[in-house]
Parts: C-alpha cells; sequence; structure tokens
C-alpha cells in the first residue's frame, strides 16, 4: 500500500524516508548500527513486535491521520515499554537538557526579573510533567498490567482516563511566548535561539506521545478488555 | 494562543484514499482551527474510537460500510455533528438528511466554514469579548503580579475574594494567560509594575 511501511521494507530507508521516525524507533530500544537488516529482522532481533512497531510508525508517518484497523491484534506489552522510554526520555534527557541551557541563555540575579520568572515557570512545568508521567506509571500501568494477567480491576475506567487525558504542553507554549514576546535583553541571542528550537521540539514530541496514546495505546486496551470480558462471561 | 481545549478533534469515514487524503490534508493545513483529524476505515473502528474518546464531528460517506446508518448513529452519538461527504451525485439525495454536506467540488473555505461553525458552537459568548482589561482587573492584575494572594488582593480593594476570582478568571480568559508567571511577565512587559 503506498504511504505505508512494512516489515520487508530496510530501517535504513524508513529513516531515510521521515528522519522523525528516529525517535519514535529509539522508544522501541531499537538502537542503530542495524546496517541492511530489514524493519522485521530490526524488530526480531530487539524481541519487539514488528505489527506494533509498525502500527505507531505508520500513524506517526502519515501525520497521525492513519488509525489501525484491527487493534486487537497489537501488542499491549511492546506499547507498554514505548510508553515507559518515552517518559524516560522526556524526563531524564529533554527536561533536564531544557534546563540546562536555558540557565546558560538566560541567566539572572534578581529573584524579581523576568528571568528569574521564566526559570520557575520552566521548573514548574518541569515538576506538573513528572508528576504527571508518574502518575499514568502508578494507575494506568499497573491495570494494564493486571489485564494483561487476566485480572480487571473495577476500581479503574480507561473510559475516564481517555476522556480526562489532556496533552500537557500548555504552559509549555506559555513559557514560550514570555521567550519571544518579553525576551529579556540580557538573554545570549544564539543560545536563547537555540533553547526556544528545543522547547518547540519538545511541543512537538509531546504532541506526538499523547496522540500515540489516544488512537493507538487506549484502543489496544480497550480490546483487551473486551476480550476479557468476553472470556471472563 | 492556543490551549488543549482549541483542539477541534474530527474524524473522517471515507473510503476512498483519494477523497479521504484529500480532506484530511485540507483540515491538517488549516490555520484558524487547531485541528486533530485521524481516518477510519471501517464503521466498526469508528463507533469503536467515538466510544473511547470524545470527538467534535464526524465527516463521513453516505457509502461509507455499504450504506452508512446514519440513524443509528445519530442515536448513539447525538452530541457529535455529522457532515456528508461526497464524491458521487448518486449521494446527494442521501446527503441532505445530514443536515450539512461537502463534496469532493468544495473549496477550503467551504469546509473550513463548517469546522469554524461547529467549533463556535461549543464555545460560549463571553469568548468573544475584546482583549483590553478593566480598570479593576488592571488592579487585580497588578496585585496577582505583587504575588498577593486573592484574599491579600480582595481586603486591598476592599471587595470579597470571589469578585477577585471571577476577575481572575476573566483575565486569564481574555489574555490568554493561565499562569501565575505569565500574568507577572504580562503586568511587568506593560508597565502595570516594576521591579
Amino acid at each position: 500500500m503506498i504511504g505505508i511501511y512494512c516489515a520487508d521494507d530496510r530501517m535504513i530507508d524508513l529513516i531515510e524516508g521521515n528522519y522523525r521516525l528516529l525517535q519514535v524507533m529509539s522508544r522501541f530500544g531499537l538502537s542503530l548500527g542495524f546496517g541492511d537488516l530489514t524493519v522485521g529482522e530490526v524488530c526480531e532481533r530487539h524481541g519487539v513486535d514488528p505489527v506494533t512497531f509498525l502500527a505507531v510508525i505508520n500513524f506517526v508517518h502519515s501525520g497521525y491521520t492513519r488509525l489501525v484497523d484491527e487493534p486487537e491484534k497489537l501488542s499491549v506489552a511492546t506499547l507498554m515499554d514505548y510508553l515507559r522510554h518515552s517518559h524516560g526520555y522526556f524526563l531524564d534527557f529533554v527536561f533536564p537538557r531544557i534546563h540546562r541551557d536555558l540557565h546558560e541563555a538566560v541567566r539572572h540575579d534578581d529573584d524579581k526579573s523576568i528571568p528569574a520568572i521564566i526559570h520557575k515557570q520552566l521548573d514548574e512545568y518541569i515538576l506538573s510533567a513528572t508528576r504527571h508521567m508518574r502518575h499514568e506509571e502508578a494507575t494506568l500501568f499497573p491495570y494494564v498490567e493486571g489485564l494483561m494477567r487476566g485480572e480487571s480491576d473495577k476500581g479503574f475506567e480507561l473510559s475516564a482516563f481517555s476522556r480526562n487525558h489532556v496533552p500537557l504542553d500548555d504552559s509549555l507554549r506559555e513559557l514560550k511566548r514570555i521567550l519571544i514576546q518579553y525576551n529579556p535583553d540580557c538573554a545570549n541571542v544564539n543560545e536563547l535561539n537555540a533553547v526556544l528550537y528545543q522547547i518547540y521540539c519538545c511541543e512537538d514530541e509531546l504532541d506526538s506521545h499523547c496522540r500515540i496514546e489516544d488512537y493507538i495505546f487506549v484502543p489496544a486496551v480497550y480490546h483487551l478488555e473486551e476480550r476479557l470480558r468476553h472470556e471472563n462471561s | 494562543m492556543r490551549t488543549v481545549n482549541d483542539i477541534h478533534h474530527i474524524v473522517v469515514a471515507e473510503g476512498s484514499p483519494i477523497v479521504r487524503e484529500g480532506l484530511l490534508q485540507v483540515l491538517c493545513r488549516q490555520t484558524s482551527v487547531h485541528i486533530h483529524a485521524v481516518a477510519v476505515a471501517t464503521v466498526h473502528s469508528l463507533y469503536d474510537m467515538l466510544r473511547m474518546r470524545p470527538f467534535h464531528m464526524v465527516f463521513v460517506s453516505p457509502d461509507f460500510g455499504g450504506d452508512f446508518d446514519l440513524e443509528r448513529f445519530r442515536l448513539e452519538f447525538p452530541d457529535v455533528p455529522c457532515v456528508a461527504l461526497v464524491s458521487d451525485l448518486g449521494q446527494l439525495a442521501r446527503a441532505r438528511e445530514y443536515g450539512a454536506f461537502v463534496t469532493v467540488k468544495s473549496d477550503e473555505e467551504e469546509v473550513l466554514h463548517l469546522v469554524e461553525t461547529v467549533r463556535d458552537m461549543r464555545r460560549r459568548p463571553a469568548e468573544e469579548e475584546e482583549v483590553s482589561l478593566s480598570v479593576r482587573e488592571k488592579e487585580i492584575l497588578v496585585g496577582i503580579a505583587r504575588g498577593l494572594s486573592n484574599k491579600e488582593i480582595a481586603d486591598r480593594l476592599c471587595i470579597a475574594v470571589y469578585t477577585v476570582t471571577t476577575h481572575r478568571r476573566n483575565i486569564c480568559r481574555k489574555l490568554n494567560i493561565h499562569s501565575t508567571a505569565g500574568l507577572t511577565v504580562y503586568a511587568l512587559a506593560h508597565g502595570l509594575v516594576e521591579i
């Protein structure tokens, strides 16, 4: 099918066709250095379900429009690993790097100045994002792991989680707006532009993460619930 | 500045890849409405998706799944506007049952107008007011920028705390700034307070 990657495609062609898929690949735990191997061969080498990997790849590559026809065939375990890696990527790499680079670009001596407010805004955002992701790890992930073991928890409602699941990035947008519109005179221009670009990329990646949760992960879990309900009835 | 509540979630249910991808491109290219659009291939997927999360509108071919059952759809999802996506003349008669339709000959403005109409129906009328702050709102903004609590602001201005929170909500909506830091920077940048 045109515009769809499949297991027989070479992994290098996938990356060359859309370099943004590199991030998706790494969050499935797939490392570089795969030579001429196909998508199927790379997935097999790393114990990743190729159907699930390709579902996410094709969803991202299509601009988040192409949904999976049969979400019941996806590996929920593979998707959980993806989401865990993704959380680690933001919490352990992206946010600390933005924090460090923003402090380099915008220094402040006075706690009441605009630069100080900017740093505080970023710190509050990182704290909020950390809480959001840890909350998912503490509630949603154990529920799904229970489903995979054949246990259903009537205290957790997937549909309520899905309805209330909103992207995190509103305050990150505000931070960006403050930096662009009220650029402190003391800022180093090149460093500030570089940090702004990192924040834009972070926003895009968070948006991607949320869409994968909403349109790939939740439907797969929903079908797992349905299967369990059917088996237990 | 867009917020998460401004995202307009749309489903496109159309079997023809040319028509489907064309409409998705038109929707995702819009700049005046923040759209998240996805495509479904089967009626089963459409119902599954709408049961799992809220969507604001659906574009569907009257032939989707053979012969799309609009009555059944409206029974289960009465609050989701359904727009007919017409790709041949034979579908026009059925399209009129939908109340609104677009055809393959529709231009981008027609599609956008439909989307904006549905979006505007979701919004409260108060969201269309001007951005300028009243004198009282500026006084409250100054208090926020100085780090005062709502109660401290209320005491200084001799008004009720409830009045302060109401004004604060209006300020956030008018300026489209929701954090204390953002409001503080706004006040500093506009000379309402000094460091």
